[in-house]
């Protein structure tokens, strides 16, 4: 259920990428839909490895899509899922405000380990743009938010429960 | 393998890692474009086409219902407009059709062979990527229409790229604005040879360009053919600035004469078929 729940995730991710590149291409420079989707799930399963494996699966999308340094934003919403997974169930974060902080320090995280991955891989220098990143992180998180929220009202789903997190440690 | 992942989260971790890791080290920025060495990002691409073409479907029919009404209205001022410039262009083309034929004549007695045509196919935008330091676009035409990899994608304007991947249903298309994208050009006005690069941002640079070069802005800079890859004579830009930079070069800027903010349907030249020990030589 969990896959099938983020196979639809994915489509509907790449959706949201696809038509605001035809209606706003702009905005995309500073919203990152497959961070939500992984932060989502991250902070909903109860499975290390399976946000492994679903951050992994997410970044390999997200980098097939464009001519980005093929695995770098995989290898960045892997490591970035798993230290909200791992965070959130040790600290037993639920609820908008944590998603939103998490949302923010994954979309922040992700920037970063791609600048870094890219500095290091690709001979071409790559711009340290902390700008444009603050305003992809604001940008992320509060559309993340108002999804979150929007997911809560139509389907009743939100964020696991502490119990059900402990249950899967 | 599922339950000693689940037993092993860490472990788990690392080996994904590692294994994207080798995955960016095999695909890094200095790997030539050939098929083989991406053929997971292929199926990446394969599987998840169907999404962008139904997205780009839907987009174009609301748009279309949308903008019905006004084109309507419109249209029919650009029909009125649209007649008188007919009238206009028939004189002209009566005109050219004469010089046309002085020029084949003439070149008949210089032996000059008539400039090969090359094969080319319409293609729709489906996705453009141009937001980061890497810019690319998505075609809805792929290796099923005989696009291959290293093909030169044209607008209505100029150069826009050339295709770097393919599946047989899209194509992936690397822009010239891109920080990694080198084409060989020379000046309309002077016949100077230099190479543009992408700044990875929204206009490009010219290399190499020596201090005594004479370069001015407003001077027309077209593809030369000597790349391998993208045949002679492609509009690419017009120069903007021109700087004194280090050493003994000028510092050139140049705005693409493509609009890369309203890219709809282009052509792919299928130069590959034409010549395909042309790959070869390709960078």
């Amino acid at each position: 259920m969990t896959i099938l729940r983020f196979a639809a995730g994915l489509v509907i991710a790449v959706a949201i990428h696809a038509t605001l590149n035809k209606v706003a291409p702009g905005t995309l420079v500073y919203f990152n839909p497959y961070v939500i989707l992984v932060t989502y799930q991250a902070m909903r399963s109860g499975s290390l490895s399976r946000v492994i494996a679903l951050g992994a699966l997410a970044g390999l999308v997200q980098d097939s899509l464009s001519i980005s340094l093929a695995g770098a934003n995989a290898f960045a919403l892997t490591l970035c899922g798993y230290a909200v997974a791992y965070v959130s169930a040790k600290i037993a974060l639920h609820g908008s405000v944590a998603f939103g902080a998490c949302l923010a320090g994954s979309t922040l995280g992700v920037e970063l380990i791609v600048w870094t991955l890219t500095s290091i891989l690709i001979a071409t220098p790559t711009p340290f743009a902390i700008d444009i990143w603050l305003a992809r992180t604001v940008v992320t998180t509060l559309f993340g938010l108002l999804l979150l929220q929007s997911l809560r009202l139509v389907l009743g789903a939100d964020i696991v429960t502490t119990e059900q997190r402990r249950r899967s440690w | 393998m599922q339950n000693a992942a689940e037993r092993r989260p860490t472990l788990f971790l690392i080996v994904v890692l590692a294994s994207l890791f080798l995955l960016m080290s095999a695909n890094s920025r200095t790997r030539r474009v050939e098929d083989e060495r991406t053929f997971l990002i292929r199926g990446v691409v394969q599987l998840f086409a169907p999404v962008l073409e139904a997205v780009d479907w839907a987009y174009v029919n609301v748009s279309d219902a949308w903008n019905g009404y006004f084109d309507m209205r419109t249209a029919v001022r650009e029909n009125i407009e649209l007649r008188r410039r007919l009238a206009e262009l028939t004189a002209e083309n009566v005109g050219l059709r004469g010089r046309s034929g002085d020029l084949s004549r003439m070149r008949a007695i210089l032996g000059y062979s008539e400039q090969v045509d090359l094969p080319a196919t319409l293609a729709r935008v489906v996705m453009l990527d141009t937001g980061g330091r890497f810019k690319s676009l998505i075609l809805d035409r792929g290796s099923d229409e005989g696009i291959r990899v290293n093909d030169p994608v044209l607008s209505a304007e100029g150069l826009v790229g050339r295709v770097v991947l393919t599946t047989p249903s899209v194509s992936k298309v690397q822009l010239i604005l891109d920080g990694d994208s080198s084409v060989g050009v020379h000046f309309e006005r002077t016949r100077r040879q230099g190479v543009v690069r992408g700044t990875g941002g929204n206009d490009l640079a010219m290399a190499f360009v020596p201090f005594t070069a004479d370069v001015a802005p407003g001077d027309r800079v077209f593809t030369a053919g000597i790349d391998g890859v993208y045949p002679p004579g492609i509009l690419v830009g017009r120069v903007t600035s021109v700087e004194r930079g280090e050493d003994l070069f000028k510092t050139v800027r140049c705005a693409p004469a493509t609009d890369f903010a309203s890219l709809e349907d282009l052509i792919v030249l299928k130069a590959r078929q034409m010549d395909p020990a042309a790959r070869e030589f390709a960078p």
